[in-house]
């Protein structure tokens, strides 16, 4: 009875010993990720929410943002439907990331970018959900400075010289 | 009959009466086109342009412009051409302008070569704070012993550096992990962190600017001591876009006499740490 106690505890140590030789990592798998392939729009979109989570003035992106127009502005307000607000830095950035896709509009690829029909509805929106003095100034350049970006090439045909 | 020349005219000179179109993209990578990143097929194609006619870019990479005569459409006004590999002098910011007959196509847009992530460099490593083992953290309270440190990385491209100034990819490099052959996800967090998540600074969604990110916490912990017991093997790839950039595949080695204590090296050999 003894040496069956003793060969079971044996057994018992050796299995906990076992148990405990390989050293369990802190983090064995890596955070989950969604892999699934990105069309274009879904990485440009990926891009500005990066953009928006930088403090302003947002400078990077400039190569992508030139390019996309008022499709920024259409993202920007995907991501605040999904947020409900904008924190007062992140208005600052969205700004920032307006200010550039309408910086060389003549660069804009697609020609329904163009126009900044999303471009304004958002720049009003963030007008009157804000009491910050110097955000609300900053949307008033903003607002202009589109149009004005806007006056030679909205009336220009794309292939045009 | 001059009414009727005029009408001609454009016909017989090729002109056509669609829309004229240029498409750049990144067959290799099309989420992220029209900028591309060296070694991809990079592909541009024009169409409704005036037929049999002369393809002109001019452009302009980092600054400095240059015109490039790229062909002919054929008789449909249409172009095809395609960079099956582009090479790495390309690297750069680029603003292109297509033109077809000395007439615009499209508008004069800008794009990025970006280097290809190829290896990592240590930068630093450090002592997590708190200390993984024995922490709260995925029940590693009753694990006190083991190393537990957070290494910093630089990811070095194919041809020297991966920054681009004022770049979309290179603020998108998403340093990824497999871990024993496990799913392959994101090495660090941004938003939305395992419960419980201990560390700053953690290691974000996407590499910084300057190309490097942490891996926190580097971890082995166990309730008994250990000795030179190695751990499954990670296998880091940055992604770009949809596309994976194997970086490197290591292993660490680790032992730990008391709580609170312990070393580690990576099988590189750039990475020794003890606490």
């Amino acid at each position: 009875m003894k040496t069956r106690n003793v060969a079971v505890m044996f057994v018992l140590t050796l299995a906990a010993l076992c148990g405990q030789s390989q050293p369990t990592h802190s983090r064995m798998e890596p955070f989950p990720t969604d892999n699934r392939p990105l069309s274009g729009e879904e990485w440009r979109l990926q891009l500005v929410i990066h953009l928006l989570s930088l403090p302003s003035p947002v400078t990077a992106g400039a190569i992508q943002l030139y390019g996309m127009g008022d499709e920024a502005a259409v993202d920007l307000l995907k991501i605040l439907g999904a947020k409900g607000s904008l924190t007062v830095g992140e208005s600052q950035a969205a700004l920032d990331i307006i200010h550039m896709a309408f910086e060389k509009p003549t660069s804009i690829i697609s020609p329904l970018n163009q126009k900044p029909d999303a471009t304004m509805f958002l720049l009003q929106h963030l007008s009157s959900t804000t009491n910050d003095t110097a955000t609300q100034q900053r949307i008033t350049q903003e607002i202009e400075s589109v149009r004005r970006a806007l006056v030679p090439s909205a009336t220009k045909p794309p292939a045009s010289k | 009959m001059r009414l009727k020349s005029l009408v001609l005219l454009p016909v017989m000179c090729g002109f056509s009466l669609h829309a004229q179109t240029v498409t750049v993209t990144d067959n290799s990578n099309a989420a992220i086109s029209p900028s591309a990143v060296v070694g991809d097929s990079l592909q541009v194609t024009i169409t409704g342009a005036a037929a049999s006619s002369l393809v002109t870019l001019t452009y302009t990479q980092n600054g400095t412009p240059g015109t490039y005569f790229a062909g002919y459409t054929d008789a449909m006004g249409s172009f095809t051409q395609t960079d099956p590999n582009v090479a790495s002098w390309k690297i750069g910011a680029w603003t292109e302008q297509w033109d077809v007959g000395g007439v615009n196509v499209g508008p004069n847009f800008s794009l990025e070569v970006f280097d290809a992530p190829s290896s990592l460099s240590v930068q630093s490593v450090a002592a997590t704070s708190p200390d993984a083992c024995g922490s709260s953290y995925q029940n590693f309270g009753t694990k006190p012993y083991g190393p537990s440190a957070s290494i910093q990385y630089q990811i070095n491209g194919a041809n020297g550096s991966v920054t681009v100034p004022n770049t979309g990819l290179g603020i998108m490099l998403e340093p990824q992990e497999s871990v024993g052959g496990g799913a392959v996800g994101d090495l660090g967090c941004t938003t939305g962190c395992p419960t419980g998540w201990l560390w700053t600074p953690p290691s974000a969604k996407y590499a910084s600017s300057s190309g490097r990110f942490y891996d926190v916490p580097v971890a082995d912990c166990l309730a008994v001591a250990f000795s030179n017991t190695p751990s499954p093997v990670q296998n880091i790839s940055i992604k770009i876009g949809n596309h994976n950039y194997p970086v490197r595949s290591q292993y660490f080695t680790s032992s730990s006499s008391s709580p609170g204590h312990g070393s580690t090296t990576s099988s590189y050999g750039d990475v020794s740490y003890s606490q």
